[in-house]
């Protein structure tokens, strides 16, 4: 009898909370990200010059799904890059590996920069640099599920939330960041609410 | 009773010597017939042993067959059972109721020596059929290197101007590939010297003891000759020049070893004379300068110590940098040259592990490795590609492989196609003064009709269109005609090698940024055309022999690098070590395409 006290207790204190998904195998994001391009539909319209922007987490109870946008980034070897506003953006189921839609976005791209990185990270060297683009990956499948659970935030959820933010704020192309706010903007409000930080509000 | 069993033992006697039976007795065994009593069955088990070897150097008159070649085996078979003859006969001899011993002996080292001759004959033969096949089999590698060296000189040139550049030059001009190439060629040279070297001083009258060899000449001197005067052809063709003695004949006969050690030495100084002043081997492996009757024999060891450019051109070395060409090395350790749009030299680290490049060289200068594809041949096909076309030069790519001649006339003109007019990535017409090259053009037709038939996004009213946009990869091939490709999405490494190792030209998709060790480039996809593989030939630790497949009875072999061209950056044949190519193929989709 103690016990069922224990567990109504238990239920009502989150009575806000989703099931848990299950967490998503390690990689799982990146992968289901850097393939998107090869696979239909998004190989029928996306372009293969075009850079995949980082995730966003999208609202979704299995904590699987994720917005990609798609940008021109032009330029050779060893040059500065000329890098254009969104063309194309995408969904990406992590669980599965594949890309769930993909569109081209309306008007042609605008120059927008020539650096594509923030500047801090120009001192990081290359293997430091992909340690950290691991790193973003990682950190958003993280936090994706703590977005997804809707859950009240425990102490370590807002650390995470912060980890996030650090890793993505250390590698978001600068001048896209109105563009991911527009990704999901529920989900930077959420950020900001939770942990305090975020990117400006972008509409 | 005892006259009768002398009788039968006459009789039996007799049988064995009658033609009739199962064996019968050469007449130069005849005398040693006369000591059957002390071991019977001598005389026959020569006879027999010679029945054996004659076919092997005495062909039948009513035969138009070749001579059989015999096995090791065999020849060892045969030696052994002349050993024990030889130690029977020696036997019989210390027999003290043998009379008269002087016969004895002459009956035997004649049986002896018509024997051993005989052997030496038939080991003479099998020793010239091995080499005449090696020769068979030198003159069709010869044969391979100068239709490739005729392919690739037929192949329009990746230089400015080709008219005033040697055919040398061109082939440093493919980077480390070329160097392949005339490694072959010195490779064929050293191997036509050595079977001069071998035949030299063999002459069929000097073991022509059973008359059945009456012709002095060697006949494979004719061919050595023939080969040697194809080296110093292709020598010519490439530029090498040098004052090689002509491979005559009558060089050969009067001293062959001299003739084509001379021709050899004047081949290589010249060649690698070349190949040092370009910068491409190591000043001193040349062999010093010089002519080819005061320089030392070059060994082949040092010649085969091809070294990778010492030099890599900076941005301000323009000097240097015309030395390679106006096209890239292949990226060794030092790191890559690379020539931008704008005409200036940008210097690269491309590789993300050089420590990876150092060990294939090293593998490879073991002759650890080989190569499957051709990117040697293929490296010329590659050109710059305008705007976010790489998807559609890779289908150049093909068309040049499969139709050369469509791509051999130069544009005389910068006449346009009004259906397809033709513009610069930024929407400009072509600078009259610097009409495209055929393979540009024909990349503008196939931007044109990826337009046209909705496969390439954007807006006619977007200026940038051709840069800032690109192909899908579904699309991948398909503007080609006929190529019917093959897509391989998702592929496994296996597959992808597989395919490569067959030879077959294959398109992959790339991260770019991964590819040229360039962050600005990151998560990007590219196409990129590969034309060959460098593997390691597995080898037992214990015997250093190749492990072989226990399936396909081959070599087992592990990839080491994969041969790319590039339009992204107008680079062909470069070597990109296997796990920095995984990284960047794995990073995008690790998919495929083949043209059927």
């Amino acid at each position: 009898m103690r016990r069922l006290v224990l567990l109504l207790a238990a239920a009502s204190a989150c009575s806000s909370c989703r099931r848990a998904a299950p967490p998503l195998a390690p990689g799982a994001l990146k992968t289901a990200v850097q393939s998107a391009k090869a696979q239909p539909p998004c190989s029928t319209v996306i372009p293969d010059e075009w850079a995949y922007s980082w995730p966003v987490p999208l609202a979704d109870p299995e904590a699987s799904r994720f917005t990609v946008l798609y940008y021109p980034v032009t330029g050779h070897p060893g040059a500065p890059p000329t890098v254009w506003s969104p063309a194309g953006e995408g969904v990406v189921d992590a669980r599965s590996g594949k890309p769930v839609s993909c569109a081209l976005l309306p008007g042609a791209p605008k120059e927008l920069s020539r650096r594509r990185w923030p500047a801090a990270s120009e001192a990081w060297d290359i293997k430091t640099f992909r340690a950290r683009e691991g790193l973003v990956f990682e950190k958003t499948q993280e936090i994706a599920a703590i977005y997804d659970a809707r859950r009240q935030l425990r102490p370590a959820d807002v650390d995470s939330a912060k980890s996030y933010f650090e890793a993505f704020s250390s590698l978001a192309e600068p001048d896209l960041l109105p563009y991911y706010y527009r990704m999901n903007p529920d989900f930077w409000e959420w950020l900001r609410s939770a942990a305090g930080v975020s990117i400006p509000k972008a509409f | 009773m005892r006259s009768r069993l002398t009788l039968v033992a006459g009789l039996l006697l007799l049988w064995r010597l009658s033609p009739s039976a199962a064996g019968s007795v050469d007449p130069r065994f005849q005398p040693i017939c006369k000591y059957e009593a002390v071991d019977p069955g001598l005389c026959l088990a020569y006879s027999d042993l010679k029945r054996e070897l004659l076919p092997y150097f005495a062909p039948s008159k009513d035969s138009e067959q070749p001579l059989p070649v015999a096995t090791q085996d065999q020849i060892a078979g045969w030696k052994a059972r002349a050993s024990a003859l030889f130690a029977r006969s020696a036997v019989v001899l210390a027999k003290q109721t043998i009379t008269p011993t002087s016969d004895a002996q002459g009956a035997f080292d004649e049986g002896n020596g018509a024997i051993a001759a005989d052997l030496n004959t038939v080991m003479f033969y099998t020793e010239f059929a091995n080499e005449a096949r090696w020769l068979g089999d030198l003159e069709k590698r010869m044969t391979t290197l100068e239709g490739d060296v005729k392919s690739a000189k037929a192949r329009p040139s990746p230089l400015p101007d080709d008219a005033r550049l040697g055919f040398l030059t061109r082939l440093q001009s493919i980077g480390k590939d070329g160097g392949v190439v005339l490694e072959r060629l010195q490779d064929d040279s050293r191997k036509v010297d050595s079977m001069g070297e071998l035949r030299w001083g063999k002459n069929y009258d000097s073991v022509s003891t059973s008359g059945a060899i009456d012709r002095k000449q060697d006949p494979l001197d004719g061919r050595i000759s023939s080969l040697a005067a194809r080296v110093q052809s292709l020598n010519a063709e490439l530029g090498g020049g040098g004052d090689a003695p002509a491979a005559d004949p009558t060089a050969l006969k009067n001293g062959a070893k001299n003739a084509m050690q001379m021709a050899k030495n004047s081949f290589v100084t010249a060649s690698a004379q070349q190949l040092g002043d370009a910068g491409v081997i190591a000043a001193g492996s040349a062999g010093g300068k010089g002519s080819a009757s005061n320089i030392a024999p070059v060994s082949h060891e040092t010649l085969l110590d091809y070294k990778e450019p010492q030099k890599i051109p900076l941005a301000k070395d323009q000097k240097a940098a015309d030395n390679f060409g106006g096209v890239l090395y292949a990226a060794d350790a030092n790191g890559h040259a690379y020539k931008g749009p704008d005409g200036k030299w940008v210097m690269l680290n491309v590789l993300a592990d050089p420590e990876a490049a150092r060990q294939i060289e090293e593998l490879t200068s073991k002759g650890l490795t080989i190569v499957n594809g051709d990117p040697v041949a293929r490296a010329p096909y590659v050109f710059q590609q305008i705007g976010g076309t790489c998807n559609l030069a890779s289908q150049v790519e093909y068309e040049e492989s499969t139709d050369p001649a469509k791509f051999m006339t130069p544009m005389k003109s910068c006449a346009d196609d009004p259906n397809c007019p033709y513009h610069d990535a930024r929407g400009n017409p072509p600078d009259p003064k610097n009409c495209p090259d055929p393979r540009s053009w024909e990349e503008n037709q196939l931007y044109c009709a990826a337009v046209k038939k909705g496969l390439w996004p954007g807006s006619p009213k977007d200026p940038h269109r051709r840069d800032d946009n690109g192909l899908p990869e579904q699309f991948s091939l398909d503007l080609v005609p006929g190529a019917l490709p093959e897509r391989q999405p998702l592929a496994k490494p296996e597959d992808l090698y597989r395919t490569v190792k067959s030879g077959v030209m294959v398109t992959v998709y790339v991260d770019p940024g991964i590819l040229w060790n360039d962050r600005n480039l990151d998560g990007k996809a590219h196409a990129i055309v590969v034309t060959g593989v460098k593997s390691l030939i597995v080898t037992d630790p214990q015997t250093g022999k190749p492990v072989l497949d226990p399936q396909t009875g081959k070599p087992l072999t592990t990839p080491l690098g994969y041969y790319i061209n590039d339009t992204g950056a107008d680079e062909g044949g470069r070597l990109v070590p296997i796990q920095q190519f995984m990284d960047a193929w794995e990073a995008d989709g690790h998919s495929f395409v083949v043209p059927s």
